[in-house]
């Protein structure tokens, strides 16, 4: 059983068959352009099985985050590696409603320190695509700075490198 | 009942997709066979699909099996449903050298028995590269007609099969 983590606002849970329909529904969105998303129903759903299944081949993966009112899925925001990705990467990813109130931050925060301590990451990126404004303002204000030099997963579409701090938390 | 987590032929085992079994599917999904089932894909998209197989499981409650050979895995086989409707039975032999021996038809022949016959399913979709000739012999061997609509959306160009209970 994979514990949570709780921040002052968040609760950050395995997700479940229960963040289905919002997290594809977010994947069908313009919204979800840089993130992977703005596609049809079908590959939304398989988008969000990957996500599952990742979980079960790492033994970590995004966490679903939720307020600590509601079990309602509101984003998506941790550690994310599949084979063949240059480094270890935390993401995020906030669904419509869930913006400008400094969640995907909280959230951020938790996560990085959870995949330091319980993971052992010390190098940490953040892939970020280059039109995407909001992330790239979240990824410096963890505190990330833009590598110019990493290497991208997707060379024909490349993205921007964030890089944390080796020491920070 | 739902489908089965583990189903056995006379010379095969069916099993859940697992992590172990992601540097054979990559070797298929990044290699030229992959060609007719939309690849060659990059590595990392072959993780992705993988942990799909793994997550259909865990969000239907049902899924593709990994087919096993004494003890190696060859293969998968078994029911998709990415968005509704009609569900879509697929199958693929990973391995080369496994291909031609019956295993594929073997298979799918025990899910769709299974589905059948053990859970109650009516009928289930088929889909098939139009150039794969070898999908095309099985799936009207296992009893399934051609039906003249268009592939799912993820794949407009596939022909189409509908395979029923009383038909299989």
């Amino acid at each position: 059983m994979t514990r949570a983590l709780h921040t002052d606002r968040l609760i950050l849970r395995r997700p479940n068959g229960s963040d289905a329909a919002a997290t594809t529904a977010f994947y069908q969105t313009e919204r979800a352009q840089y993130v992977g998303g703005n596609v049809p129903e079908f590959r939304a759903f398989s988008n969000f099985c990957a996500l599952l299944g990742h979980w079960e081949v790492r033994g970590y993966g995004l966490w679903a985050v939720t307020t600590k009112t509601s079990d309602d899925i509101i984003g998506l925001v941790g550690p994310h590696h599949p084979q063949g990705w240059p480094e270890s990467e935390i993401g995020w990813l906030m669904f419509d409603g869930s913006e400008g109130r400094g969640y995907a931050a909280e959230a951020a925060k938790a996560a990085i320190t959870d995949a330091r301590t319980r993971l052992g990451w010390t190098d940490i990126v953040h892939y970020i695509a280059p039109q995407n404004a909001r992330s790239i303002t979240l990824a410096e204000r963890l505190g990330a700075r833009h590598d110019p030099n990493a290497t991208v997963p997707k060379p024909e579409d490349p993205c921007l490198v964030y890089r944390q701090p080796v020491e920070a938390s | 009942m739902n489908p089965a987590r583990t189903l056995q032929t006379p010379r095969l085992q069916l099993r859940l997709p697992v992590a172990r079994d992601l540097p054979v599917y990559t070797a298929f999904a990044t290699s030229a066979r992959a060609k007719t089932v939309g690849g060659p894909f990059e590595t990392a998209q072959a993780f992705d699909k993988l942990a799909a197989m793994i997550g259909h499981w865990e969000l239907r409650g049902w899924g593709r099996y990994v087919i096993e050979l004494d003890g190696r895995a060859i293969g998968h086989c078994g029911p998709l449903d990415t968005f509704g409707g009609t569900p879509e039975m697929t199958w693929t032999l990973w391995d080369a050298t496994a291909m031609g021996q019956g295993f594929a038809t073997e298979a799918v022949q025990e899910v769709i028995r299974h589905l059948f016959d053990d859970c109650g399913w009516s009928d289930v979709k088929i889909c098939i590269d139009p150039a794969n000739d070898a999908s095309h012999r099985m799936a009207q061997r296992i009893g399934a007609q051609a039906i003249n609509v268009p592939g799912p959306a993820r794949w407009p160009e596939a022909k189409t099969y509908t395979l029923t209970r009383k038909a299989a």
